[in-house]
């Protein structure tokens, strides 16, 4: 009951910052529109104004359909930099307005802060995708394949990722003081490794192996298949399973990793430094 | 004239230890490049036959993909350093409960401003010869020899966007946020100016709005001189509408933001947020 108190009492806190500055419709509502934007011009650029350059992009990834193969990557690559912020810079707000020590005095499991700012972070990463789905078909026209529950599906088999991710980031941003940097690192590589906008086996042997070391990479393939190429969820399974085993495996680590990080600030005395 | 130098002595320096303090920063410029730029070199490959992107190449004269990247890349560093660091900073100094103190200061609150964007600035330029270095080993990038004539067209454009970095800090001064503001500023200008693909894409309706942009003619006279793309119009016209667009974004972004300042400062809410 307690530690539900904690949770709670973090979560609304965070909730009441996001929503104090009326720019996070922004964040919600535009942001999503944008972002793919620059990625869905430069394929249209790259494809040529006869669009002779699809029939490339077909063979490459099996679908003719490159602005829904974007948009599916980059859905997945916002929520991912979400729980980043999120995460990272809830700890980083509190080392700079001093309050992370006293924080951590409190008589409660420090990973209860890191969960009360995930519940916010999580209903930011469902809204957008929501807002996304209905922004990149209604604005965009972008058609996918599928309904409602397997695409709430695809998102549901990503949150141990997600969050395993997010904790292993939050024990780096305690450990180095810094954030912005360890952002474009994390959401760099995803970008790089997991095919956000491009198919991994376009890239050579060796980023392919690198690629399947992360459950994203599975997650987007799984995606994919059921949203732009039309497949059934017994076509995306051995994707699905290797996302979420992947992703139970970065939950651990990123707890065991946080845990340890933890304790060494906490030993060394530099919780509090920035 | 003093008063000003010393001004942009004391937050040169400010700038520069914050940056050092953090040394993760500084390894990070040597990977940036290769995060941003490699999903579109991938991209480009995945619509490409025997090392040539023909579609691109009936846009742009050429099949030089990379390099258009990187010089958008370049610019669009450029582009974010006055953004980041003009909207950014009075948040920073919000939140760190500096800023009216700092603002009671005898100094013009433009100096005050834009003192801080000057050691960015020498970063940005540092980061992007490494970036050059780093995009000449990792995709063979090269250039023309007419550096210094696209650094002629670079600066003029650069100006002009701080124009609007100032508008934008005027908004930060109201909004009391700077990321989704700075973020969508910097993301409508690169996305409408065609820092990543030529505008030639986009609709009419939308090619219109581009060509309105100064930034537009930024990017494409740097990349017809620096890799012999075909530019939208003769490049000497270029310079003047860059020109032209300089002195009128400046005096209106400071117009703008002197009046919210004023208007801030006069409701007692220059250091709330």
């Amino acid at each position: 009951m307690r530690r539900i108190r904690t949770i709670a009492a973090v979560a609304r806190k965070e909730f009441i910052k996001m929503v104090r500055y009326p720019t996070w419709v922004i964040q919600m509502l535009i942001w999503p529109l944008i972002f793919p934007l620059l990625y869905i011009l430069s394929a249209h650029g790259f494809a040529g104004p006869d669009k002779s350059g699809l029939e490339l992009f077909k063979a490459a990834t099996g679908t003719e359909n490159y602005a829904g193969f974007i948009v599916v990557g980059i859905m997945a690559w916002m929520w991912v930099n979400i729980t980043m912020w999120s995460f990272g810079s809830y700890l980083r707000e509190e080392q700079m307005l001093g309050t992370l020590e006293s924080n951590w005095l409190c008589p409660i499991n420090r990973f209860d802060f890191l969960i009360g700012a995930s519940l916010v972070s999580a209903l930011q990463g469902l809204f957008i995708a929501v807002v996304s789905m209905l922004e990149y078909r209604f604005i965009y026209g972008i058609h996918f394949d599928g309904n409602v529950f397997l695409w709430l599906l695809m998102f549901l088999v990503t949150v141990p990722a997600v969050y395993g991710m997010g904790m292993l980031f939050s024990g780096v941003v305690l450990w180095l003081k810094e954030i912005n940097a360890v952002v474009n690192l994390v959401r760099g590589t995803m970008m790089v490794l997991c095919g956000i906008t491009f198919p991994t086996a376009i890239m050579p042997g060796w980023m392919q192996i690198l690629s399947k070391a992360l459950p994203f990479t599975f997650g987007l393939q799984a995606a994919r298949t059921v949203m732009v190429k039309g497949g059934t969820l017994k076509n995306a399974s051995g994707d699905i399973f290797m996302c979420l085993a992947e992703g139970i495996l970065l939950l651990f680590l990123g707890r065991i990793v946080f845990d340890r990080i933890e304790k060494k600030v906490k030993i060394s005395g530099s919780l509090e430094r920035f | 004239m003093k008063k000003i130098w010393n001004v942009f002595r004391a937050r040169f320096s400010i700038s520069m230890k914050i940056y050092f303090r953090y040394p993760v920063n500084f390894i990070m410029t040597l990977f940036d490049p290769i995060i941003w730029l490699t999903p579109f070199y991938f991209m480009g490959k995945s619509f490409s036959s025997g090392g040539s992107v023909v579609g691109f190449e009936r846009y742009t004269g050429n099949s030089d993909y990379m390099g258009f990247l990187i010089i958008g890349y370049m610019i669009t560093s450029y582009v974010s350093t006055v953004f980041w660091t003009t909207g950014f900073s009075l948040k920073e100094e919000m939140r760190q409960g500096v800023l009216e103190s700092n603002w009671c200061a005898p100094v013009n609150k433009i100096v005050m401003l834009l003192s801080k964007t000057v050691f960015y600035f020498c970063a940005t330029t540092f980061e992007i010869i490494l970036t050059f270095i780093v995009c000449r080993i990792a995709f063979g990038f090269k250039l023309s020899s007419d550096l210094f004539q696209a650094v002629g067209f670079l600066i003029p454009g650069i100006i002009g966007m701080i124009g609007i970095g100032m508008a934008v800090a005027a908004l930060v001064l109201v909004a009391k946020d700077a990321n989704p503001i700075i973020d969508l500023v910097n993301s409508v200008l690169s996305a409408l100016s065609g820092s990543f693909f030529p505008v030639k894409v986009m609709s009419k309706g939308f090619l219109f709005v581009a060509l309105a942009i100064p930034l537009t003619y930024v990017y494409d006279s740097s990349r017809a001189i620096l890799i012999n793309q075909v530019p939208l119009f003769p490049l000497w016209q270029e310079l003047i509408i860059i020109i032209c667009a300089m002195f009128i974004l400046c005096f209106v972004g400071s117009f703008i933001f002197i009046k919210v300042e004023k208007k801030c400062r006069s409701l007692g809410i220059l250091g709330t947020h």
